[in-house]
């Protein structure tokens, strides 16, 4: 996958964060929520964007707390809902298959 | 396969990633694809083409390793561990997998019944299925949810083709998640996509209205119902199970919280989750588990593999006499 | 001052290893608030504390005031205004979370509850106890009693029917910066005449102290009459209210504006077709039904006295539920999508001003000013027109550049200081500080402002309470 096109993935999420209201309205329907933020959609979106756009954190914990997720919906559809339907669920999946590429990309580069 | 997956994507997804690439199945054990259906003389080509999927045939073996190294007091082991233990073995050209799995497999085999079962109902609703037998491939949709994108797309132009040779043009299917993967994913990467696909439990709801069959449970029932998350939120189908329930005679149908059925059915965590994160999976379980124990039923009914073993680890686990019933076995017995 | 490591250990080992994060993506997802533009790098908190207990709390502010590190105090940081992002550097984001005690003293007739306790656990509880919250938030379903109680606001529901929420609240415990305790107010309905310090805290916007409990004064349900109201022109909402008033009726518990414009994507997610107009809303409230029916009539008179198309009161269950959430899930408008993949909000206003210019108002917020870049993109009006508290709302398509968005977000800044200037009143909703603080400087003067600093700076002489919100950093015009 060329660079560009890892660019373009980047984009479509970081936009796509761009209409999430941080409401967290998503937070409470999480079943993975156990009492941290990070533990929700709010919390992955926040934590790829950042990523995305500052290189925050590091691959390995992004992957652990991006794979944590069920991949349920239930924030999704709480998101069309009550919110703004920034289909949470949608582009935390997006953003594994941005870190599969990501890490396809790198394979060969020691 | 690929060192710098090792590193960031989940052990556990890249195994089963490996193994639907190379072996057409979740966990690469080789077996004939429909052992299950021996003596039901299921024709190769009909109107109506059931796809039964690995999730049923599969989660025998995969219940009877994990609960062998839970036992063995290796809890942090998901699906992903076990998985590629055998992996490990088979590089020295072991076959463990196949082996051990066939030893292993749990003795209480309640999820190829299910198969068995959804071929009787829809036979005695008046529909005569046709099943891909050994031809019929893996929906691939874990691999979708892993992120692996361009292999869920290879496979998915490589199984239209199948389908398509093989005259299909209408599918049921049986295991939410693949029913989903077929229907909604699919023509995404498959061009001109013109396969006509329903879930059973659509299917079904329409027949047991039309055909005003009234079935009937031997003995009066308490039930409750657990919504997979691939079937309510995914496929958008709450209101023919209940349907289907209430059209039984004897069920009485009791719920969990209003904000936590249907289209907000809380996650059970099995599934995808348990591959990489089994710990938290297991949480997730005992928190559902114990909300659908709240409602007094003696059983819990749904219709997906993964759900079914997560919660009837969580009956065994907790020494309750709640039983989990696929709603297909249910319905198989009352009609 | 230690490293950041240092930092969230002596945390740890001071309220409990459990209740602290130092790590990344935890600081980031509670230090970012629910205001664009995103959380910069140099301002994520070092440290999330979730204090279980006052006590807790109180180890923690003594902690941050004797090492000088800034905290910032959290509900569920949904204000809107820019107020829960931190501020500063190497700051300790306070949440209330699991502050979620619940007491009640319903023979005193209140309840003593947790800053954590969440708004929509809370509304349901008190309902199935036959007492309404006297308050309706749109965020309620993640934002916290402790939040609301610091601003001082009730959201959607009408000031002249309940008051506002420090009417009911009988006392506080709060947390000074220095890590005391204190206890306000009083355990009977009738408060302190005079010296109450319950006010020190209850709208304060977490200057001087962390409120840490608070005892909330019930109220019954009312019965009630809901009627839906739809008009050609913003100006007949206006005046249909404004005559219900000036008529001597007694206030409606709510009454809300949904421009037509607006009401598009949320009817549309409901399956309710078209609006037939701008669509108003309105609950009349009072002990007996027949009088909650009556009140119901009347506003369905005046509203058809002032061009409604159509105008009644409504009795189906479902389609209530549908026309009110269509307008109390505000963030639903922003579900019309454009060819360019989806629409973001770049700039708000919320004024609440005079009733007798409440249609002037709406036709400035409309069309009446002169900001160009609020012209150019798509322009939402609603509110809480039955409390004389207007919005409006600029989206633009996501993939606009932040820079244009950012023009945006300043320019609605500076029409709302503008209304609020013009009519000599302020916002009613959602606190006076951060964003709003150069609109505060000019309604108010500099005395008042410095006033205010010098009081801060009493209470709070190493500022590490919310720093920069009261001096309005990252806001300067």
């Amino acid at each position: 996958m060329s660079s560009s096109d890892l660019q373009h993935l980047e984009k479509e999420i970081t936009d796509n964060i761009q209409r999430c209201w941080k409401c967290r309205m998503c937070v409470a329907m999480c079943p993975t929520y156990e009492g941290w933020f990070s533990q929700s959609a709010a919390g992955r979106l926040m934590a790829i964007n950042l990523y995305i756009k500052h290189g925050l954190g590091d691959v390995k914990t992004l992957a652990d707390l991006i794979y944590s997720c069920a991949a349920c919906r239930r924030c999704q559809e709480r998101c069309r809902e009550l919110s703004t339907d920034c289909h949470p669920a949608d582009t935390i999946l997006k953003a594994r298959q941005y870190l599969v590429r990501k890490a396809d990309s790198e394979e060969g580069k020691d | 396969m690929s060192t710098p997956f090792k590193n960031v994507i989940p052990a556990g997804h890249v195994h089963i990633r490996d193994n639907v690439v190379a072996k057409g199945n979740l966990t690469g054990i080789s077996e004939k694809k429909d052992i299950w259906a021996k003596g039901l003389n299921l024709p190769m080509q009909a109107e109506h083409m059931l796809f039964a999927g690995c999730g049923y045939q599969q989660m025998k073996y995969v219940e009877g390793m994990m609960s062998a190294l839970k036992s063995a007091g290796k809890m942090g082991m998901g699906v992903g561990r076990v998985v590629g233990i055998s992996k490990a073995f088979s590089k020295v050209g072991i076959n463990l997998t196949n082996m051990t799995a066939k030893t292993m497999a749990s003795k209480e085999d309640p999820y190829t019944p299910v198969l068995v079962s959804s071929v009787n109902v829809l036979r005695k609703l008046g529909i005569t299925p046709g099943y891909l037998h050994e031809t019929e491939p893996c929906c691939g949709s874990p691999m979708y949810y892993a992120g692996f994108e361009d292999d869920y797309a290879e496979n998915a132009r490589k199984n239209y083709r199948i389908f398509k040779d093989a005259g299909a043009m209408k599918l049921i299917g049986i295991v939410p998640g693949c029913t989903s993967a077929l229907k909604y994913n699919y023509p995404k990467y498959v061009k001109g996509y013109d396969l006509e696909v329903y879930h059973i439990l659509e299917v079904i709801a329409e027949q047991l209205k039309n055909s005003g069959v009234r079935p009937k449970v031997q003995e009066p029932l308490k039930v409750t119902y657990h919504d997979p998350c691939q079937l309510s939120r995914y496929m958008k189908i709450t209101q023919e199970p209940r349907e289907i329930l209430k059209s039984i005679e004897g069920i009485e149908l009791v719920e969990p919280d209003a904000e936590q059925v249907g289209r907000w059915s809380t996650c059970c965590g099995g599934g995808n989750l348990e591959t990489s994160h089994p710990e938290l999976s297991e949480r997730m379980g005992d928190r559902r588990f114990e909300a659908l124990q709240a409602t007094g039923a003696s059983i819990i009914v749904t219709n997906c593999p993964a759900c079914e073993m997560q919660l009837s680890h969580q009956a065994k686990k907790t020494g309750t006499d709640i039983k989990v019933v696929d709603i297909l076995r249910l319905l198989d017995e009352a009609l | 001052m230690g490293t950041p490591e240092q930092i969230v250990a002596d945390l740890a080992k001071l309220i409990g290893k459990e209740n602290v994060s130092g790590e990344i993506y935890e600081r980031i997802s509670y230090g970012q608030d629910a205001a664009q533009p995103d959380l910069v790098p140099e301002n994520i908190p070092i440290a999330v504390v979730k204090p279980t207990s006052t006590q807790a709390v109180s180890e923690v502010m003594k902690y941050a005031n004797n090492n000088k590190i800034p905290v910032y105090i959290h509900g569920a940081g949904t204000a809107f205004k820019g107020s829960p992002k931190p501020k500063r550097p190497g700051s300790i984001l306070l949440s209330t979370h699991e502050l979620t005690s619940i007491e009640p003293h319903e023979e005193d007739m209140y309840y003593e509850l947790g800053a954590g306790v969440n708004i929509y656990a809370l509304e349901k509880l008190f309902l199935s106890r036959g007492y309404l919250l006297p308050m309706c938030i749109g965020s309620k379903f993640s934002s916290t009693i402790g939040g609301a109680v610091s601003i001082n606001t009730i959201g959607h529901m009408v000031d002249v029917c309940v008051g506002k929420i420090i009417d009911y609240v009988m006392g506080v415990e709060a947390v000074l910066p220095n890590g005391e305790i204190i206890d306000t107010g009083t355990r009977s309905i009738r408060r302190p005449a005079g010296l109450d310090m319950t006010r020190n805290f209850v709208g304060s916007e977490g200057l001087f102290g962390v409120i840490t409990k608070l005892r909330l004064r019930v109220l019954p349900e009312p019965k009630k009459g809901y009627v839906v109201g739809f008009f050609p022109e913003l100006t007949d909402v206006a005046h249909a209210f404004q005559k219900y008033y000036w008529s001597k009726f007694p206030p409606p518990l709510y009454g809300e504006l949904l421009d037509k414009v607006a009401a598009k994507a949320p009817f549309e997610l409901r399956g309710m077709g078209e609006p037939l107009g701008h669509m108003a809303l309105a609950i009349t409230v009072s002990h007996s039904q027949r009088e909650a029916d009556e009140l119901a009539e009347e506003m369905v008179k005046i509203f058809k006295s002032e061009n409604a198309v159509s105008a009644y009161v409504v009795h189906d269950e479902k389609e209530r539920k549908d026309l009110w959430d269509a307008r109390d899930n505000i963030l639903n408008i922003l579900q019309a999508t454009d060819e360019k993949g989806g629409l973001v909000m770049a700039g708000g206003v919320e004024s609440a001003v005079p009733l007798s210019h409440l249609d002037d108002v709406l036709v400035h917020l409309a069309s009446g000013h002169e900001y160009q870049a609020l012209k150019d993109a798509g322009t939402f009006i609603y509110g809480h027109i039955g409390t004389c508290d207007l919005h409006g709302m600029w989206v633009v398509p996501v993939s606009m550049p932040p820079e244009d968005r950012a023009r945006i977000s300043k320019a609605a800044i500076q029409l709302e200081s503008d209304i609020n200037l013009k009519w000599g009143c302020a916002s009613g909703e959602i606190g006076q500080t951060a964003s709003r603080i150069p609109f505060f400087k000019k309604r108010y003067g500099m005395a008042a402002h410095t006033m205010l600093m010098n009081l801060k700076r009493a209470v709070d002489p190493n500022n590490i309470l919310n720093p920069g919100n009261l001096e309005g950093e990252g806001y300067e015009q």
